[in-house]
């Protein structure tokens, strides 16, 4: 009896094609270094057609343009009314935040999926998958909440208000200790880390931080790092190159026209002349500071 | 070696000629140093051929001038070899294309036979007339208009000819003041064309320069991703066609050119932002879509570049 060799070939075929798509979507992904990303909603109990704000914040510590591996969670019965996306970029990394607007139609239980960010972990240099938290999310029949709102007395308010600050104080511990454990050993996946308020950005500690890290290390990464404090200082846009910029800041901050000209050469320079570079901007960065 | 006269020496001699149209000149200057050839497009009357002219003069270089018409013949542009009957022998007749600076006006008004020896000969730096070869003289670019109207009866170039220039250059009107300045000097005069600022061995020395100008790598990536983005339907769903890397290299090698025109030994994000639309525009088509949209072909491209962020 002859036995055909076929089917196994094909098995072997098809097994091997899985591998090398596989290899050739790895290949595809960004490498980062996932530092954060979570989910959550400024609302966990909704009335039927009213707006819940889901907000998904990633930072990674590279400067990326996009994170087009981020996929959103499946919404379930949820509609969504609307997408926004927001990145921002300073020394530290890149902060990215996607605030999705949905609403309930029917009352009931909505869950919503993690969010998750597909990446080659610059920590491992393996493929990962970063994962979220999920979500849970009431719809009640509209009148409902209003009604519950008439009765609740002041002090449960009270009560409430406080089980919320010692949450989030537990929950900063939690994210303290959780970066501590991080540092000692790197985790192939980042955990999901729930971020209740993005840190608001003060341009001139970014700088002053920025000038510290380019006196003590003098690369050019840091050079980068000083220029771009330096715009965000300046008020730049992110689609504004230097010649936009100086258009439109007026000749009255003749120090910070010069600091951001200095900027850009210590930044493009080449490498013969960037010790050179680094000094004349941290001098102008200093004369701008000290304004 | 640095040259001792600077390419903005040149830019402000075609500047006294040419009232305002700082960035045509400009244009023509950057692609001289950067060793390619610019495609100029403007209503007539715009001065293309006069700053061809003084461009020119101004770099102390031969300028000939082609007007291209539609019973043009490519030995009219190379050149041909004719019989001498005293000596018995054939004798080489170079064309108008052996020149520093040559206008090819109204490229489009040739037929396509025409216009791919000059293409051929702009690309090549050399022409073969008979049995021999002849290089053109250095440094060498051509300058060739289009009229935008006007279009019956001319022959449109392939992306693929339009290609192998470096730039293509929309000439504008000029502004009330500047038209009154030039009502002012030109009213009664010919037009006074400064001369020798500078030599062909200038032009040399600041194209070495160029070659020298420092990239960095993450300017290299910005490039590549505007590029890019003329491919990418997500970027833009106008593009039918995008950029070839040709555009790449053409954007890096005019970001240098400018830098070095700014007295700069390195290029910065600025110097790509400013000169992707001119090097972008003539090599990327459109779909339907552009049209039914209605927008505007300038618009998109600016767009797209804006879109990139920038190092």
């Amino acid at each position: 009896m002859v036995r055909s060799t076929q089917p196994l070939a094909s098995c072997f075929l098809a097994c091997a094609l899985v591998f090398v798509c596989g290899e050739l979507r790895a290949q595809e992904l960004p490498r980062l270094h996932v530092d954060a990303l979570a989910m959550h909603a400024d609302r966990s109990v909704a009335p039927v057609a009213g707006a819940i704000h889901v907000t998904i914040h990633v930072h990674v510590r590279e400067h990326v343009t996009n994170l087009d591996d981020l996929v959103l969670p499946d919404l379930a019965n949820l509609q969504i009314l609307g997408d926004e996306r927001r990145m921002h970029q300073d020394a530290d990394g890149t902060d990215y935040v996607e605030t999705l607007t949905v609403t309930g139609l029917q009352p009931g239980i909505g869950h919503l999926t993690p969010a998750h960010l597909d990446a080659i972990d610059a920590r491992t240099g393996r493929p990962s998958r970063f994962s979220s938290n999920e979500l849970t999310i009431r719809i009640e029949p509209e009148g409902t909440l209003a009604h519950r709102t008439d009765w609740r007395p002041l002090a449960w308010r009270a009560v409430l208000m406080a089980a919320g600050i010692v949450a989030g104080l537990a929950l900063l511990i939690a994210l303290i200790r959780m970066r501590y454990v991080r540092a000692r050993e790197p985790a192939r996946n980042a955990p999901p880390v729930a971020i209740l308020a993005l840190p608001r950005f003060e341009p001139r500690p970014a700088l002053e931080r920025a000038l510290a890290g380019l006196r003590s290390r003098r690369t050019r990464d840091e050079a980068f790092a000083t220029r771009f404090a330096l715009r965000a200082f300046a008020g730049a846009r992110n689609d504004e190159t230097l010649d936009l910029l100086l258009v439109r800041l007026d000749g009255s901050v003749p120090a910070l026209r010069a600091a951001l000209r200095l900027a850009e050469r210590a930044a493009f320079v080449d490498e013969s002349r960037l010790q050179l570079g680094i000094d004349e901007l941290i001098a102008a960065v200093e004369r701008v500071l000290a304004q | 070696m640095i040259a001792a006269k600077r390419p903005s020496t040149v830019v402000d001699a075609v500047a006294h000629t040419i009232v305002g149209q700082r960035e045509v000149v400009e244009s023509l200057i950057l692609g001289l140093i950067a060793g390619g050839h610019i495609l100029l497009e403007g209503v007539p009357g715009l001065a293309k051929t006069l700053a061809c002219r003084a461009l020119a003069a101004a770099i102390g270089g031969e300028f000939k001038r082609i007007q291209f018409t539609p019973d043009l013949l490519p030995s009219d542009i190379i050149g041909t070899r004719i019989f001498d009957q005293r000596t018995a022998t054939f004798s080489t007749v170079r064309g108008p294309i052996f020149a520093n600076v040559v206008l090819a006006d109204e490229i489009n008004r040739a037929p396509a036979k025409v216009q791919s020896a000059l293409l051929e000969g702009m690309q090549e730096r050399q022409a073969t007339i008979g049995p021999e070869s002849l290089a053109f003289p250095v440094p060498f670019i051509v300058l060739a208009t289009m009229n935008p109207l006007d279009t019956d009866g001319t022959y449109a170039l392939p992306l693929a000819q339009m290609d192998r220039f470096l730039m293509k250059i929309l000439v504008s009107y000029p502004s009330r003041d500047e038209e009154l300045a030039i009502v002012e000097r030109f009213g009664a005069d010919v037009p006074a064309i400064v001369r020798d600022v500078a030599g062909p061995a200038d032009i040399i020395e600041w194209q070495a320069e160029a070659r020298r100008v420092h990239i960095e790598p993450s300017l290299r990536e910005y490039v590549v991703e505007i590029v890019r983005a003329t491919r990418d339907p997500r970027a833009s769903p106008y593009f039918e066609t995008g950029a070839s890397p040709r555009a790449s290299l053409a954007l890096v090698q005019l970001a240098r050119a400018r830098a070095l025109l700014e007295g700069r030994e390195f290029a910065i994000p600025d110097d790509v932002r400013r000169l992707a639309p001119a090097v972008l525009r003539h090599r990327v088509q459109f779909g339907h879509r552009l049209y039914a949209d209605g927008l505007e072909a300038e618009d998109v491209i600016a767009r797209t570049v804006g879109a990139v962020r920038a190092p």
